[in-house]
């Protein structure tokens, strides 16, 4: 009986993935002159299982890969070849290709192979050097043809010992290969002899190999089938490669992981606190069966809160199973800065700290591409040419370094160079050329690094390969900031730049504010809070549109009644003395008044969406202590709403007070 | 599970004409005085009513949202919905939660009913699920009915009245 292998493709992606990763970090470290054998070993025992697992499921051009990789890998661990940077380029692109192949498989797509031979063809070059011989057939013509090969085995094909499949098989190898089989032959049920074959195929391959490689493959059957070799004339010659490459192009490697790799010791910790859950239960039973007395009662009370205790640690080790290292955001760097070194004339050193640092696992996967845009802003614009280096007295070789820490309930990553810093009068020049500014305007050294998240500012003379892309830093901190993040810059000319990020550890909590507004409570993260002041009904002014606005740290800002905003009540401003809220995202600010303020305190995030649909300007909703349901507020989502409604908001308050 | 027999055995006195048929099970519930039918599978669970939390920009008869152990459900008031007069909750309203299928994910929704009634075991061939119906104001929302004994329970068609 078989077994649905499909089970456990999961876990095989997941691990292959990662033995990826840890070849391709392994790979980076290496260094030809100082080489040490563990290394080797890393990456031999990684490629390894991926080949096993490959194979074991039939992706086969993984397998083959995998195999070319391994007989490589192995004569250099038996110092058959001496490893060059050749070697390891090779390595590193095959590790590419791998995932690629991976992805594809995974999203259940058919691979794209052309790239396989590219990439065989150079390992077969190398281990060839003291490799058995090869058929001298299978030589390349260097260009790719189509061949129809028509294959008609004879009935008693089997009954030689062979097999079709293992034919068709290796011809999968020569090239890309498309398969048809005919079975008109296959007579009725009542006739059909289990040992006689009955199936015939035209067989189309696309191959450099010449016409004597295909016939080879052909060899063992050539008295029992008949066996038909036609080139395809070429002007239908498909060119796979180009076919391929636009095909490839738009899909980007998909990162939605539906399953994770926990640590043994965390799901063991949680099962241990779950028992302990159980017998402080036990022990709250055991009171409770009895007659309640004064005595009895202090005891529950005390093991009640041993239970809250229990409960508290329990929700955080539940938490804490969704930490993942931020290693494994950092560790592709290496390859980013080393590949970028390599095409420019530029020696830059990666420096890595802190990186066993945890973050929750949906945070990892959304900081990446921020901190690669910082990286690449440093390497492009950051670090200076080795000349320039050297003009300036500095170390030829530049250095990127990522660190790493927790600072209370905030995760701080910071991204700094030792380059050429920026240059504030380029950048005022720049923002007052865009009319981001105006020309005489006095600002502050910080004013003027605010300047580089404006949208559409970019310091950026020419737009290079990495960076410079039209997305620009502005967008970089809307995508921290959506994370419920900070970034930070300081700079100084000749030293360099560092970006700080802040993050919370986890989206699952939050810490919010509570306030009450329209006969229910709301949640509005404290870090989008500026200030929460009381104002007198005077203060309020309307700008020329009628709408209510305020002073507030010398700038007019637009305030609403947050119920009204959210058109579940209409709002009379009854008191004199009014609660307002400022709140701040993607640098816009509001004023929302409210009734009242409650408490500050963690909140767990909930969706609404799951059972509902997503509301403009709520971001999910809390369970409170009451059991009651709370809608957390958007503040981005509302402040766009806010402008949406512009014009009805005008009308509601040009009507008088 | 003796209630269950207790209802199902006047059922089946009444279909004796062929027992062999496969019956399926449906939850009654009353809004005014009308009764109304739901196949109890897409039934997930009946519970009395929770304090609700408005939500912002949504239609009337979505009354807001509950706390069911955890998970965030929308209620719709199918009073509000189906234009009858309104009527504050009492001790009999309860809230039907339904798992309904949309786009290929379950989605748990509540309907505030003024009362449940029975289970009613009804054979196949006494499912209609055609449009037709005979009567109501709310026939927009029907689909189809089954037939208990005597009489015609309306079924709802509960995307029509989730989505439209």
């Amino acid at each position: 009986m078989s077994i649905d292998l499909s089970q456990f493709h999961e876990v095989f992606f997941d691990e292959s993935f990662e033995g990826l990763d840890a070849m391709e970090a392994e790979l980076l470290q290496l260094n030809p002159e100082t080489l040490n054998d563990d290394a080797i070993n890393t990456i031999f025992r990684a490629a390894h299982s991926i080949k096993g697992g490959s194979s074991t499921f039939s992706f086969q051009a993984v397998a083959d890969i995998t195999h070319e990789l391994e007989s490589l890998l192995d004569k250099i661990r038996q110092n058959v070849i001496t490893i060059t940077p050749d070697h390891i380029t090779l390595f590193l692109k095959s590790i590419d290709y791998i995932r690629e192949l991976l992805d594809a498989y995974k999203r259940k797509q058919t691979p794209e192979l052309t790239q396989l031979h590219r990439l065989v063809n150079e390992f077969k070059a190398y281990n060839n050097t003291v490799s058995v011989s090869v058929i001298a057939s299978e030589q390349s013509t260097g260009q790719m043809q189509t061949y129809i090969i028509d294959f008609k085995p004879h009935p008693n094909l089997f009954k030689t010992g062979n097999d079709p499949l293992y034919i068709i098989d290796d011809l999968g190898e020569l090239g890309q290969l498309e398969t048809k089989a005919f079975c008109e032959a296959l007579p009725e049920f009542d006739a059909f002899e289990s040992d006689e074959c009955y199936l015939y195929w035209q067989l189309t391959l696309t191959t450099e190999k010449s016409k004597q490689a295909i016939i080879a493959v052909f060899d063992w059957v050539a008295d029992d089938a008949d066996v038909h070799i036609a080139l395809q004339p070429s002007n239908t010659v498909i060119n796979p490669i180009n076919a391929l490459a636009e095909q490839q192009q738009p899909e980007r490697r998909s990162n939605d992981a539906t399953s994770m790799r926990i640590d043994v010791k965390k799901v063991n910790s949680l099962i241990n606190m779950t028992g302990e859950l159980v017998i402080s239960q036990n022990i709250l039973n055991q009171f409770l069966n009895q007659e309640l007395t004064p005595s009895s009662i202090a005891k529950i009370q005390q093991s009640l809160a041993v239970l809250a205790k229990h409960t508290q640690q329990l929700q955080e080790n539940i938490l804490r199973i969704r930490m993942l290292p931020i290693s494994l955001v950092f560790s592709r760097f290496t390859r980013l800065v080393r590949d970028y070194c390599m095409e420019h004339d530029k020696q830059i050193a990666l420096k890595v700290s802190g990186e066993h640092t945890e973050l929750d696992k949906s945070l990892i996967e959304r900081i990446s591409d921020p901190i690669v845009h910082l990286v690449r802003n440093s390497l492009d614009h950051g670090i200076e040419s080795i000349a320039q280096r050297k003009a300036n007295n500095k170390p030829l070789c530049g250095t990127i370094s990522l660190h790493a820490f927790h600072q209370g309930d905030t995760m701080v990553i910071e991204v700094s160079d030792d380059g050429q810093g920026f240059d504030n009068e380029k950048i005022v020049a720049s923002a007052v050329k865009k009319q981001l500014i105006a020309p005489n305007q006095q600002l502050t050294e910080e004013d003027i690094l605010a300047l580089l998240f404006l949208p559409g500012f970019s310091t950026a003379n020419h737009i290079t390969e990495v960076s410079g892309r039209g997305v620009g830093m502005d967008v970089v901190k809307r995508n921290i900031e959506s994370l419920q993040g900070t970034l930070q810059v300081t700079s100084a000319v000749n030293e360099g730049v560092k970006f700080t990020i802040r993050l919370p550890l986890t989206l699952a909590i939050l810490e919010g504010q509570l306030v009450y507004c329209a006969e229910q409570t709301f949640v509005i993260a404290l870090t989008s809070i500026i200030e929460s002041i009381q104002i007198k009904q005077s203060d309020i002014t309307h700008d020329s549109h009628g709408r209510k606005t305020i002073e507030f740290r010398n700038e007019l800002i637009a305030i609403s009644y947050l119920g009204e905003l959210f058109e579940l009540t209409d709002y009379t401003l009854a008191n004199d003395r009014l609660l307002l809220v400022v709140v701040e995202a993607d640098n816009e600010r509001l004023g929302l008044i409210v009734d009242s303020f409650l408490d500050q305190q963690q909140v767990v995030v909930k969706s609404v969406e799951e059972n509902y649909k997503a509301i403009d300007g709520i971001a999910g909703a809390t369970i409170l202590s009451n059991g009651h349901v709370s809608l957390i507020v958007d503040i981005a989502g509302l402040i766009k709403l806010k402008k949406q409604h512009a014009h009805e908001i005008t009308q509601l308050i040009a009507a008088p007070i | 599970m003796s209630d269950k027999k207790a209802i199902r055995k006047p059922v089946e006195n009444t279909t004796q004409v062929d027992i062999s048929l496969p019956e399926f099970e449906f939850l009654t519930f009353y809004l005014e005085e009308k009764v109304f039918a739901i196949d109890i599978l897409k039934v997930h669970e009946i519970c009395t009513v929770q304090p609700l939390t408005k939500l912002p920009f949504s239609p009337d008869y979505v009354v807001g949202v509950i706390n069911l152990r955890g998970a965030i459900i929308p209620i719709i008031d199918l009073r509000i919905r189906f234009s009858l007069s309104a009527k504050t909750y009492g001790a009999l309203t309860t809230f039907i939660i339904i798992s309904l299928e949309v786009d290929g994910q379950f989605k748990l929704i509540g309907a505030a009913v003024d009362k449940t009634g029975d289970v009613l075991a009804i054979p196949e061939n006494k499912i209609v699920s055609e449009q037709e119906t005979d009567c109501s104001e709310s026939s927009q929302f029907n689909q189809g009915f089954v037939v208990d004994g005597e009489s015609k329970i309306a079924q709802l068609n509960w995307k029509q009245i989730l989505y439209t």
